[in-house]
């Protein structure tokens, strides 16, 4: 990440307009995209359930951007122990001997998946970024539309999934 | 069998070190394009390369392309392993000489049905002998 992602925290705001990603992509899929990870890889351990409140740490953090036809940016947050079990099971480690690059790489896969996918729903053409990871305190400075934050929770630990849009360079 | 897992992400090359391990698959890993054209060319010879898309340095689609140039590589097969679920990412992989598309995120079940397809049918080896010396860690 760098200097400029990053900034106290602050709300996002809408910089362009946006080109209809609530038509495109309901929330149900977005989440039925998460449970599709979990599902694939942590198949005894894979109920995602509605979260309730927004946690008060986000302790590590993901996004992975989207070009094209549709722009914006797909970011995943959750607390250190969820990303570290996702580690874990990825890994085939025991959680406790991961090392925090470790749980990053874990969690930028995620937001690889959760992002390709939906990707793949948005009108072609859109490309994909590599993603970006981070932990600690600290927000990503995106000045764009926040189209949908997703609370979940997974073993009470709480898994959010947003999605920011910039709009479309093809709308008029 | 040897296998190539290509990913930038150390979480997946492990996890499909996991899967292929279990079947009894030599596997190496490469965290980009260029790596894995460095290990290719430094041997052995894969019976099959796992690829992601998006990578730096060198992306899946480049390193298919230049896989298929050379003739001595001509028997490796090719498995895509990526998000890149849209037709025409598939048909672009697929002209470009890859073999077989399997879509994130996938099951272990998934692999074996990818392999079986490419003709690439190993033998399942108990768990434990799977195992890498990682999971004493």
């Amino acid at each position: 990440m760098t200097d400029t992602d990053r900034c106290s925290p602050g709300t996002a705001v809408a910089a362009t307009k946006p080109d209809g990603f609530a038509e495109l992509v309901s929330t149900a899929t977005i989440v039925e995209i998460a449970q599709g990870f979990w599902d694939a890889y942590l198949p005894e351990d894979a109920v995602l359930l509605p979260g309730s409140v927004l946690p008060e740490i986000e302790e590590v953090r993901g996004h992975i951007d989207i070009g094209g036809s549709w722009s914006g940016r797909v970011e995943i947050s959750t607390s250190l122990a969820a990303a570290r079990r996702v580690a874990a099971s990825l890994f085939s480690l025991r959680p406790e001997v991961l090392d925090q690059s470790e749980i990053l790489d874990a969690l930028g896969e995620l937001v690889n998946v959760v992002g390709g996918n939906i990707k793949s729903i948005l009108p072609a053409p859109t490309s994909l970024s590599v993603p970006q990871v981070a932990d600690g305190p600290g927000e990503w400075r995106f000045d764009a539309l926040l189209e949908r934050e997703i609370l979940l929770s997974w073993n009470s630990e709480p898994v959010v999934v947003r999605v920011w849009s910039t709009g479309s360079p093809a709308a008029p | 069998m040897h296998a190539l897992v290509v990913d930038d992400s150390r979480a997946m090359r492990s996890l499909l070190r996991s899967i292929l391990g279990s079947l009894g698959i030599d596997v190496a890993e490469a965290a980009d394009g260029r790596a894995a054209i460095d290990a290719v060319e430094a041997g052995p010879l894969p019976d099959l390369a796992l690829v992601d898309w998006h990578m730096p340095v060198m992306d899946g689609l480049e390193l298919v392309t230049e896989l298929r140039r050379r003739k001595e590589w001509r028997h490796m097969a090719i498995m895509m392993v990526t998000t890149e679920s849209e037709h025409e990412n598939m048909v672009r992989a697929l002209l470009a000489g890859a073999n077989e598309y399997l879509i994130k995120p996938f099951s272990p079940d998934a692999v074996l049905e990818k392999l079986s397809l490419l003709g690439l049918s190993p033998e399942p080896v108990p768990v434990a002998d799977a195992r890498g010396d990682d999971t004493l860690r």
